[in-house]
């Protein structure tokens, strides 16, 4: 970079035409001005930027990124300012662009349930705009009032509502950003599913170096119909955290658990006042929501599990206004201990929920020697943990020593097998321990990433990395073949071996989806049906891992032994589907409509990358916001970026019995209706599937007595139809995910849409005899296609939409139109600069 | 937040601004709720960033000129206390710290006679009588004059009622409940005389017995809030010795005089009158908060029913704390309902004499503010507090409506009046 130009204090001088894009209202540069914006919520750090501007619109960010690049100046994008990992600190040598008053919701659209909106918009905001339909936007970091979009999505902020409805990346369906370069991209779109690699979720959580998000789709939710909420007051933590265990093993899934100990406590009473119990060592929070229906029954067995669980003293909230005093003191409790200490230092670890007991006696330990009071709240859900660091910065050493007990802290996160950030993520604070977490190949293949979308490092620049030293690009050797190098490699070294002998490969696990994995001229079959094997599996947490080549039936058969399953229903099980295929083709099933989609449970992976290193990205825990989402960006990969060796997954509860209800109504319009009354009902659904013009399948799962009461309920808004129960009612789902309705020759397509667009769609396929089946409530279409591609092509393109192609004859798999290839593209360099894998 | 601040070179308020930038933790849940931080969306001019400002200027780090800008913007609305989970006490910071910038800033001429006005005419009714007729008589010339002169000329009512002298003892009705004395406030008395009038009555049928000193003075909030401690000393001490202390409770109806003087211990920090200051303070309270403690005489029906919205003035909602009681009152009153304004805890732009010395943001809020009252459609609106009248008054006839503005008092009193009516 050639030396700028620079003023008497060493820095850069700020470029005259950025005055040319700002009125001096918007363009601040007086110290009064620049002053209260040195610091976001985390304080021990401060820097005062060069300037910091304000734009009112999209296009004014877009000629400010653009001029930062031009002028090789540095930036910071900043939200309201409230990171606690120091992720807004400005840059003394590049500038802050502030983005609140980018604030308006472009679009809410209550059927297809998303809003549309600008990064400066307030994370509570959307909720309440999207009140009057009874929706709201999920995920609540305890900051909401303040906090905004823009800044969720960067941090992928998560909120006591995770364990059961994910973080900010789990509800961002589609992203319109400007790259570090001025470039810009659109991501994702309207639909829950996605064809190519989920460039949506990877930008989430990229703590601003990916550039700036300027419109971003936000997944609404219906509000359930109720929420029960009940505190239960411990004389110890482990008490505490003895119950969370009894609570999980019950199957029970709670919207929320949270646990707040002695010093928490104190703090947050005195902020809010709302009548906590005295004297309680920890205070635990248990929230079900959902249907009365499922709910009630479910909130009494709750009870008893409490009342058994040696609490001195229970309170069931009565009404929304009691809820609304339970929360308002777990909200607020960071900041209410600003009461009992001037300073304080909030960690986000996150440690398997069986361990928790064990990391909070040795928080409680390192409070001890080092004499430091800590407090303690979290989400005992999830095993993310907030120690509260409290000290006083006027004492002299008392800020050093309460970053060696911080650090101790993310240390034994990671020992445990964590995650050293749930939520906050890495920003300035926990740089230095993301390379704890991650090894030197990890790091260098993220490094490698970020370089490639921002060679200067302008967009955030000394956030999320340490100081790395030279990280070379990635190895442009040849191809060697070494002696014992195998095609169909059985452990992951052979994996990494094959990837550096062999100059083109093409990756199959099964063989369940021919177009994905079809050899050529120059590319050769990389059999990994022999990588297979579960590798952990922990009922308690809710993961397992398992290598690539494991066949999802093999895995689901494990599950179901334990009572769990895999929400997210990957297809052609029965025609021998592998998880890695599975996360690699990005297919989920009809069954994703309950939970969500494979982006919705996948944790972590491992991969082989085109330079045949073992990359890791993610964690083996439900939560984590550490590094990028690699994990993410392999969902729909279809290995051009990667081999996959082995996948973290999150499973849930099984549900203990399934009912379907099927029925024919007369018409596409009318079926169509169904569907919108479905949605807006709020209930719980396993499965909506619809095959054109009007027959329906609706799928209900859960506790026998109170099945039949909901099937009645379901009967009530769609008509009578069967009720399919038992053998005939799983072979009937069988079926469908293996699409034994698909007649054989057909190529079988993928197509992500939504609710609005199916009557177009419909209008074109309905004149050509093609079989095919609607899946998650229209967001799915599975098409077995018999006539000639190119007319599907055509067709595609004309509606706006994308295809995946799993089987059949074609030049390469996709279809119709892509998002993201630019972002695709400059990744693909970072990870296989030499071009071993496909490039569809 | 950690800080520098040479905490003796302030006095005795060295150590109270000191301890509210410690308690700060510059969280931010302070900047949805702060009215100027809405309308001007920088951090400068939100609560969080004039802590910051307040700090560095306290420490040496930053002059007061430099600073003084964004510190002026401040409503002191308290919206910000309401919402901090750190419990900082701002007003605490702001009050002491605008006293002390008032000594070593430079005004400008048009700012000193604004101030000078706000100072030495508004707190004296007789003197501020004579002012507001002779600037009715200036109407017509409003287009020649500066924001700030024509502002306060468009905020006088069209007509000035005729002030009658008050009774030293304003008796009870019936059977004797409570004694009391009334603060008949000073600028009130001059711009809306009746409110006091209303007031008066009200208790009298509630059995209540009011004393109203004759000696009493302007409470001294304004002048308090603006950075004028000595002033607003002087003026305290005067009610100290004039007000009795053989009554249950000083009442006020006014929320700016009733927050000004609960600050009479702060203001009086380390001073020979300080427990005075204490004890005063300890005895006032708003008429809505005293009538609801005391229970009120269930009213009679209004003579048509009304759809009424409460306003919640800052000084008695973030302030004091006061939003229950006033609304008890007006629904124990039959044939009214009570309707809540969306947004209702944001402050109308009025903040004591701050659409006066701010005359633009003040006007975005009034406007804000009658936007919101409009789409609840409501016959009328109620308020605690007489600068919130006015200004809501004002930007309502701005938009060519004509529903009245009332404080929550007279519209007891209209309730109690058909009693009146009745009685032989």
């Amino acid at each position: 970079m050639a030396p700028k130009e620079t003023n008497k204090m060493g820095l850069p001088n700020l470029p005259s035409a950025l005055g040319q894009i700002y009125p001096p209202d918007r363009f601040l540069t007086a110290r009064a001005q620049l002053l209260p914006y040195e610091s976001d919520a985390l304080t021990v750090f401060r820097a005062r930027p060069l300037a910091v501007v304000l734009p009112q619109t999209q296009e004014e960010v877009i000629e400010t990124v653009r001029l930062c690049h031009r002028e090789k100046l540095p930036f910071v994008a900043r939200g309201s300012g409230t990171s606690l990992s120091g992720g807004s600190l400005p840059i003394e040598e590049g500038i802050v662009i502030g983005l609140n008053r980018l604030n308006r919701i472009l679009e809410l659209d209550p059927q297809e349930r998303i809003a549309v909106v600008q990064p400066g918009v307030i994370n509570l905001d959307v909720s309440s705009a999207a009140a009057p339909h009874n929706l709201y936007y999920a995920p609540d970091p305890s900051s909401q009032s303040v906090c905004t979009i823009g800044g969720n999505v960067a941090f992928n902020s998560g909120g006591a509502h995770c364990l059961l409805h994910g973080m900010t990346s789990n509800h961002v369906l589609g992203i319109k950003a400007v790259l570090p370069d001025g470039e810009i991209v659109r991501l994702g779109g309207r639909s829950l599913e996605r064809i190519g690699p989920d460039l949506t979720g990877f930008y989430v959580g990229s703590e601003g170096l990916f550039g700036i998000a300027l419109e971003i789709t936000l997944r609404l939710v219906p509000r359930p119909e109720t929420y029960r909420t009940l505190l239960a007051a411990y004389r110890s933590l482990e008490a505490a955290g003895e119950a969370v265990a009894r609570i999980v093993a019950a199957g029970i899934l709670p919207g929320a658990i949270e646990i707040m100990d002695r010093l928490a406590l104190k703090a947050a009473e005195a902020a809010v006042h709302a009548g906590y119990p005295e004297g309680a060592a920890a205070l635990l929070i248990v929230e079900l929501e959902g249907e009365s229906i499922e709910v009630d029954p479910e909130f009494a067995s709750l009870q008893k599990i409490i009342e058994a669980s040696g609490s001195y003293e229970i309170r069931v909230a009565q009404d929304e206004a009691d809820r609304a005093r339970i929360w308002k003191g777990r909200k607020g409790a960071f900041s209410s201990v600003g009461r009992l200490s001037p300073d304080y230092i909030v960690q986000d670890g996150v440690v398997p929920r069986s361990r928790l007991g064990e990391a909070l006696a040795e928080i409680e330990r390192l409070s001890s020697e080092f004499d430091i009071p800590v407090a303690n709240v979290f989400h005992a859900g999830d095993g993310n943990l907030h120690p509260l660091i409290l000290f006083d910065g006027n004492e002299e050493g008392a800020l050093e020593r309460a970053e060696e007990l911080a650090g101790l802290i993310v240390r034994m996160c990671i020992r445990l097998g964590g995650s050293i950030t749930g939520e906050h993520g890495i920003g300035m604070e926990k740089r230095a321990y993301l390379a704890e977490m991650f090894n030197r190949t990890d790091m260098e293949n993220m490094i490698r990433i970020r370089r490639s979308l921002d060679p200067y490092e302008l967009s955030n620049r000394t956030k999320m990395f340490p100081e790395m030293g030279e990280v070379p690009p990635l190895e442009a050797k040849p191809p060697a073949p070494a002696i014992g190098s195998t095609l169909q490699p059985k452990t992951v070294e052979e994996v990494c071996q094959s990837v550096r002998s062999f100059p083109s490969l093409v990756c199959r696990g099964g063989g369940s989806k021919p177009a994905l994995s079809r050899a050529s001229q120059t590319a050769q079959i990389l059999d990994l049906s022999r990588l297979s094997g579960v590798l952990e599996y922990q009922p308690e947490e809710f993961t397992f891992t398992a290598l690539a080549g494991t066949a999802v039936a093999q895995v689901q058969q494990i599950l179901s032994q334990e009572g769990q399953y895999l929400p997210f229903d990957p297809v052609l099980a029965g025609r021998g589907a592998t998880m890695g295929g599975t996360v690699a083709a990005g297919t989920s099933g009809s069954g994703r409509q309950r939970h969500g989609g494979i982006r919705d449970f996948l944790l972590g992976v491992s991969f082989v990358n085109g330079g045949g290193e073992l990359v890791r990205g993610g964690a083996k825990v439900v939560k984590n916001a550490a590094g990028f989402d690699l994990p993410k960006l392999m969902i729909g990969s279809l290995g051009c970026l990667g081999v996959l060796v082995d996948l973290t997954f999150k499973v849930f509860p099984r549900p203990r019995r399934y009912v379907t209800l099927e029925l024919e109504r007369p018409n596409l319009a009318d079926a169509l209706e169904q569907l919108s009354r479905l949605k807006s009902s709020g209930f719980n659904l396993e499965a909506v599937d619809l095959e054109p013009p009007g027959k329906l399948w609706v799928r209900l799962g859960g506790n026998s007595e109170t099945l039949s009461g909901r099937l009645d309920r379901l009967r009530n808004v769609l008509g009578r139809g069967e009720a399919r129960t038992d053998e005939e009612e799983s072979s009937l789902w069988q079926r469908a995910t293996d699409f034994a309705w698909s007649p054989a020759g057909a190529s079988l397509v993928k197509i992500p849409v939504t609710l609005a667009l199916i009557p177009s769609l419909e209008e074109h396929l309905s004149q050509i005899s093609c079989r095919r089946r609607y899946c998650s409530a229209g967001n799915l279409l599975w098409l077995a296609w018999t006539d000639a591609l190119e007319r599907l092509e055509s067709i595609l393109q004309t509606l706006g939409l994308g295809g995946l192609l799993l089987d059949g004859p074609g030049a390469g798999p996709f279809l119709g139109l892509r998002d993201g290839q630019v972002l695709t593209q400059r990744i693909k360099q970072a990870l296989d600069s030499q071009g071993r894998f496909p490039d569809y | 937040m950690r800080h520098e601040i040479p905490t003796a070179d302030f006095g005795p308020y060295g150590e109270t601004m000191a301890q509210e930038v410690k308690a700060c933790v510059h969280c931010g849940f302070c900047l949805p709720v702060c009215p100027t931080y809405k309308v001007l969306g920088e951090e400068m001019d939100s609560p969080r960033g004039r802590i910051v400002l307040m700090k560095e200027v306290l420490e040496g780090n930053l002059s007061v000129e430099e600073a003084i800008p964004y510190v002026d913007k401040c409503l002191g609305c308290l919206a910000c206390v309401t919402a901090c989970p750190s419990g900082v006490q701002y007003g605490e910071l702001l009050n002491p710290f605008r006293s002390y910038a008032e000594e070593q800033r430079k005004r400008d001429p048009l700012s000193r006679i604004t101030r000078f006005m706000l100072n030495h005419i508004l707190p004296f009714p007789k003197r501020f009588s004579k002012a507001a007729a002779l600037a009715r008589l200036a109407r017509p010339f409003r287009p020649l004059f500066p924001t700030t002169l024509r502002t306060m000329v468009d905020l006088l009512p069209s007509k000035l009622s005729p002030r009658s002298p008050f009774p030293a003892v304003y008796p009870a009705k019936g059977t004797q409940r409570a004694r009391v004395a009334l603060l008949t406030g000073c600028a009130q008395q001059v711009l809306a005389p009746q409110i006091n009038w209303a007031t008066l009555r009200v208790l009298s049928e509630n059995g209540v017995e009011i004393v109203i000193p004759k000696d009493q003075g302007c409470c001294g909030a304004l002048a308090m809030h603006g950075g004028e401690a000595d002033q607003a000393r002087g003026l305290a001490l005067r009610n100290f010795t004039s007000f009795p202390h053989d009554v249950d409770a000083v009442l006020t109806n006014a929320a700016g005089c009733g927050s000004g003087m609960k600050e009479y211990p702060l203001l009086f920090k380390d001073l020979p009158d300080e427990a005075e200051a204490h004890r005063f303070a300890d005895r006032v309270q708003d008429v809505s908060v005293f009538l609801k403690d005391l229970g009120l005489k269930p009213p009679p029906p209004l003579a048509e029913p009304l759809r009424l919205a409460y306003h919640d003035a800052c000084h008695l909602a973030h302030a004091q704390g006061v939003r229950r009681e006033p609304r008890r009152l007006l629904e124990s009153i039959p044939n009214l309902t009570l309707v809540e304004i969306p947004d209702g805890e944001t402050c109308c732009g009025s903040a004591g004499t701050y659409n006066l010395e701010q005359p633009e943001i003040a006007r975005t809020l009034g406007e804000r503010k009658v936007g919101t009252i409009l789409e609840t459609k409501v016959d009328s609106v109620a308020a605690g507090n007489v600068g919130c009248i006015i200004q809501i008054q004002t930007y309502l006839e701005g938009r060519g409506e004509s529903i009245p503005v009332l404080h929550t008092l007279e519209v007891l009193d209209r309730a109690y009046s058909s009693l009146r009516m009745r009685a032989p």
